[in-house]
């Protein structure tokens, strides 16, 4: 009886080890996957932050180089241009 | 002794089993936790992915405007050859756009407007009027202040600025106009002179280089004197131009509708319409906007005149 409960218990142990590997192969994968884009997340994350910074510089920037120069003239030819290729269509 | 081996393998074999069990024990429990785990962090790999997406599209968006900026940027440390780049481009498309008016490739036609002899004080209120209309005109200036005490006031320079900062065209009108004996046509070396000396004028006072000019009185008033001196002009890389079409407020006082219809029922269909107009004038100032919606109407574009303009001589 003891033998055989021993038998029943080997096969038992021998199965639920290779259902726990193919657990193991899904959880692995999705640990993989799941890291993968939490390192994704983080790097768009810091390019947008650096980003962001770059353009909160710029726009700091442009709005005394803005005030140092007349863009007026600059934009009424840029307009003449347009309209002119328009009525050249 | 044979009892006692086969109890002591019995209780090996109890052990074994019990360790047995607690291996499948801990097994079980594995493999549900991993099963958990492995739901959780297909769950939270499908949040990050949504979240990745979103945050993609505000990077995309951001960079966007970065790259706005940083061409802007680009565009002011490069204002002078952007400014340049923009006005060659737009005469360059002018001459395209009077060789199809001339050809008769396009139904439209050109009026170029000119206000000569100023600057004035009033020349302020017709530059208001073209802004509004969004028209580019020709002035043809003297250096020689028509109005006394205007040159003292800080609006002379404003004017001067305005038409050169508006994109408008200043041309030459010699310094002084002044007609008769001993006057600008009394030499052609007087006339050249004249030309250089406003030129120069412009060129010190507000780093403005013109090309174009007109002939105070018109070309005819130079009489024989008009061929040397357009022998002269073109060795100095000057153009000028004469007039197809007057409001007449040179001459006497007429009403705005009188000036508007000079203008209005004279066209004929004249394809490089130019038309003479003074900044002086009270009542050509209430006439320009209905010159300019009359002429518009007719279907004329409105140009400045430039160097290798149609209109222009050479």
């Amino acid at each position: 009886m003891l033998r055989k409960t021993i038998i029943l218990e080997i096969i038992l142990a021998i199965v639920l080890g290779a259902v726990a590997y193919g657990f193991y192969v899904d959880y692995a994968k999705a640990f993989k996957e799941n890291q993968a884009a939490a390192d994704r997340l983080a790097e768009v994350r810091l390019e947008e932050a650096q980003t962001e910074k770059e353009y909160r510089e710029l726009d700091e920037e442009l709005s005394s180089l803005r005030e140092s120069v007349d863009l007026k003239i600059l934009e009424i030819w840029k307009r003449r241009v347009a309209q002119l290729q328009k009525e050249l269509e | 002794m044979e009892t006692k081996s086969s109890s002591a393998s019995k209780g090996i074999r109890i052990v074994f089993a019990v360790l047995l069990l607690i291996f499948i024990g801990v097994s079980a429990y594995t493999i549900f936790t991993m099963y958990n785990k492995t739901r959780q962090f297909e769950f939270e790999t499908i949040y990050t992915s949504d979240l990745i997406i979103s945050e993609e599209k505000k990077l995309e968006e951001l960079t966007e405007k970065r790259d706005e900026l940083l061409a802007e940027k680009e565009e002011i440390m490069n204002y002078g050859s952007s400014v340049k780049a923009y006005h060659d481009q737009f005469f360059e498309l002018a001459k395209e756009f009077e060789n199809r008016v001339v050809n008769g490739q396009t139904d439209k036609k050109i009026a170029y407007l000119t206000f000569d002899d100023g600057p004035y004080r009033m020349s302020y209120k017709f530059l208001n009027v073209l802004d509004e209309y969004d028209v580019p005109a020709t002035f043809f200036y003297l250096k020689k202040c028509e109005e006394e005490g205007f040159r003292d006031e800080w609006i002379y320079d404003e004017v001067y600025k305005r038409v050169i900062g508006s994109g408008h065209t200043l041309g030459n009108h010699t310094a002084s106009h002044q007609l008769g004996q001993g006057g600008i046509y009394s030499s052609v070396e007087r006339f050249i002179s004249e030309i250089e000396d406003n030129r120069k004028f412009i060129e010190d006072r507000y780093g403005y280089t013109t090309e174009v000019m007109r002939f105070p009185g018109g070309s005819p008033t130079a009489g024989s004197r008009y061929e040397p001196i357009v022998e002269e002009l073109r060795k100095i890389h000057y153009a000028w131009v004469d007039w197809n079409s007057a409001t007449g407020d040179g001459g006497r006082v007429l009403s705005p509708q009188e000036f508007r219809d000079n203008v209005l029922d004279n066209t004929n269909g004249i394809k490089l319409l130019v038309v003479l107009m003074h900044d002086y004038s009270d009542n050509t100032l209430i006439a320009l906007p209905e010159i300019i919606e009359g002429l518009a109407d007719q279907g004329y574009y409105f140009l400045p005149l430039f160097y290798d303009s149609q209109a222009m001589n050479r």
